[in-house]
């Protein structure tokens, strides 16, 4: 991943760059920035996570990239695929472009249409726009099974969404999502519906299809474990923008940005209980007074200064990551 | 795979298609017409030995025959118009409330102004302008039917279009049409049948009371509403003559009721 600060934009021949995206969300008078002004890239087999709390925008994020933002929702900046702005596009090559980023979703119990057979869904995925004859796409459709790691493809075709298990769903709608040979994969929080043991086996596939597929990852989560295992960069997500990214293993390890440092210290593993007390970052209810103008984590932030009420902070960038955050300088001068 | 047909749907439905296939047939074969005269026994009551089970109107016609006739006929509009107000309804609904915006403002506003008009007046103003056919019953019933299957068929895909496979669906580049064709018509089944079971009763009972105003099915053709209103007009000394157009109503209308609930069970997967 290479940053983008503010507007000037660095690889311009990346996978996928999204420049100042915005989502503004409910009417205009009383609108929610649901995000607001995120930018990153992402390569060919790149496999970034993007983390935060619930409402921080991630989700509204992904929908965004891959276009499929509620109707009512008003979506400025830039996606590009390949250099190509699909934000922006008419609706004909925006449901081309879909073909290129696949998506997986958080629910596989709802995601799928529970009255059609599973191998019905496939095909229609595969040939909505592939010339292919139904024999071809049946065909392909259990190679696509197979590749998702399901046994008995042939039969799981003839079964319905709800003979299946949560894990298996999952892996169908991976396999829908792959249908289109995307470019992309975006996995919208994967493994949050599903127990531990099938959570793992996801991750491995994961790992297996970005390595075979050359696939560009993006996984929206809030499991700093999968992310720990699964992907190599991290962007931080607080209230609809990215206050820190980086390489994975730096940014757990010695977060930056003091909601990443609260982050991480909520998820403690067991045996570090004992001596550390637990840093809880506040809930978005507690701290949730419009934050016009300023840091949107002053409220919580215990590094808090006079500034951060005033000026919206800029990433700045440190070795191979970047931070949003004004009080950086002190905090670095203490560690 | 499917789940078995639980016997009170065999029942009923070996009960309707009995009903349905004698009123179709019997009028036909049966030593009486619909409009013969037996004047050997005028109002008669019911008994094997004159050969009217079900006995005679005043004018001694069998009763019987009559009935199945009315049978038919009210079966016949009912569906048929249910059918019509059907597909009116799930289209207008699904566009509607899958487009949302000015599309469902200019689609629902319509409805609006067809519920606000006086209804029976409506009706009457469409029979006559039509003139007595039952072709013209048929429109006239299904321009109202269509109402409410409208806004039932709206507000479940409003509540659908929120659902994950829909974006999903739109994620893999599947057109609107055919989101809603097959994502979205699909699952307003179980609501639709069980409206429509409402509906048939409904608009069966609609179409014997234009019958009674003289508005439906004239004389000496019969249906159950017109033979009712003959019924009622006797009932103190021939009762048969309600009771009998009676009870085939309510039975008829019971037995649609039970199918619609039980065919609700079968369609909704969920439910398994």
């Amino acid at each position: 991943m290479r940053y983008v600060t503010g507007w000037t934009r660095v690889g311009a021949d990346a996978l996928l760059q999204v420049e100042a995206l915005s989502v503004e969300l409910g009417p205009s008078q009383s609108a929610v920035q649901a995000v607001r002004a995120v930018s990153f890239t992402c390569d060919k087999g790149d496999r970034l996570a993007i983390v935060g709390e619930s409402g921080a925008g991630k989700s509204q994020l992904a929908l965004a990239i891959a276009g499929l933002s509620p109707p009512t929702a008003r979506v400025s900046g830039r996606v590009l695929l390949q250099g190509q702005d699909i934000a922006s596009a008419s609706v004909a090559t925006r449901r081309q472009a879909r073909a290129r980023i696949g998506m997986v979703f958080q629910d596989p119990q709802s995601a799928l249409t529970p009255h059609l057979r599973i191998g019905t869904q496939l095909i229609e995925a595969l040939r909505v726009d592939q010339r292919l004859t139904r024999a071809e796409a049946r065909e392909r459709a259990e190679l696509l099974l197979r590749e998702v790691q399901i046994p008995d493809a042939a039969v799981r075709m003839a079964q319905f969404p709800y003979e299946l298990s949560g894990g298996l769903k999952q892996r169908v709608l991976i396999a829908i999502a792959l249908s289109r040979q995307p470019q992309v994969l975006l996995l919208d929080e994967p493994t949050t519906a599903l127990d531990v043991t099938i959570a793992a086996s996801l991750i491995q596939l994961f790992e297996h299809l970005s390595a075979t597929r050359a696939l560009a990852l993006v996984l929206i989560t809030h499991d700093l474990a999968v992310v720990r295992r699964l992907c190599t960069q991290t962007a931080v997500m607080f209230g609809g923008k990215l206050v820190e990214q980086g390489p994975t293993q730096q940014l757990l390890d010695a977060p930056l940005h003091p909601y990443t440092s609260a982050l991480v210290a909520a998820t403690l593993s067991l045996d570090e209980r004992s001596s550390v007390p637990l840093h809880r970052p506040t809930t978005e209810a507690e701290g949730s007074e419009p934050m016009l103008g300023g840091c949107s984590y002053r409220a919580r932030c215990p590094h808090a200064l006079a500034v951060c009420t005033q000026e919206i902070p800029r990433l700045n960038l440190r070795g191979e990551r970047a931070v949003a955050c004004h009080a950086l300088g002190e905090l670095e001068r203490a560690s | 795979m499917r789940l078995a047909i639980p016997l009170s749907v065999r029942v009923c439905t070996a009960l309707l298609l009995l009903v349905a296939v004698a009123s179709v047939l019997l009028p036909y074969l049966s030593h009486w017409q619909v409009a013969t005269l037996d004047w050997d026994h005028v109002g008669v009551s019911p008994s094997w030995r004159a050969g009217h089970v079900f006995g005679t109107d005043r004018l001694g016609r069998d009763l019987f025959v009559r009935t199945l006739a009315g049978v038919r006929v009210s079966l016949a509009i009912g569906l048929l118009a249910t059918l019509v107000s059907v597909v009116i309804g799930v289209s207008v609904g699904a566009v509607a409330g899958f487009l949302g915006g000015r599309t469902d403002a200019l689609l629902m506003r319509l409805v609006d102004v067809l519920y606000s008009l006086p209804y029976i007046f409506f009706v009457i103003l469409l029979t006559v302008s039509l003139g007595r056919s039952p072709l013209a019953l048929l429109l006239a019933i299904a321009a109202v039917g269509w109402l409410t299957m409208a806004r039932v068929v709206r507000a479940q895909t409003q509540a659908l279009r929120q659902r994950e496979f829909v974006t999903a669906a739109r994620a893999m580049g599947v057109s609107t049409p055919t989101i809603l064709w097959r994502h979205i018509i699909p699952n307003v089944a179980g609501p639709v049948v069980v409206y429509a079971t409402l509906t048939v009763p409904s608009l069966i009972l609609l179409e014997s009371f234009l019958s009674f105003l003289g508005l439906g099915v004239q004389e000496p053709a019969a249906s159950l509403g017109n033979l009712m209103a003959q019924g009622a007009a006797e009932m103190e000394g021939a009762p048969w003559m309600l009771l009998v157009p009676g009870s085939f109503l309510v039975g008829i209308v019971l037995i649609i009721g039970i199918l619609g609930d039980a065919l609700r069970d079968w369609v909704d997967p969920r439910g398994r």
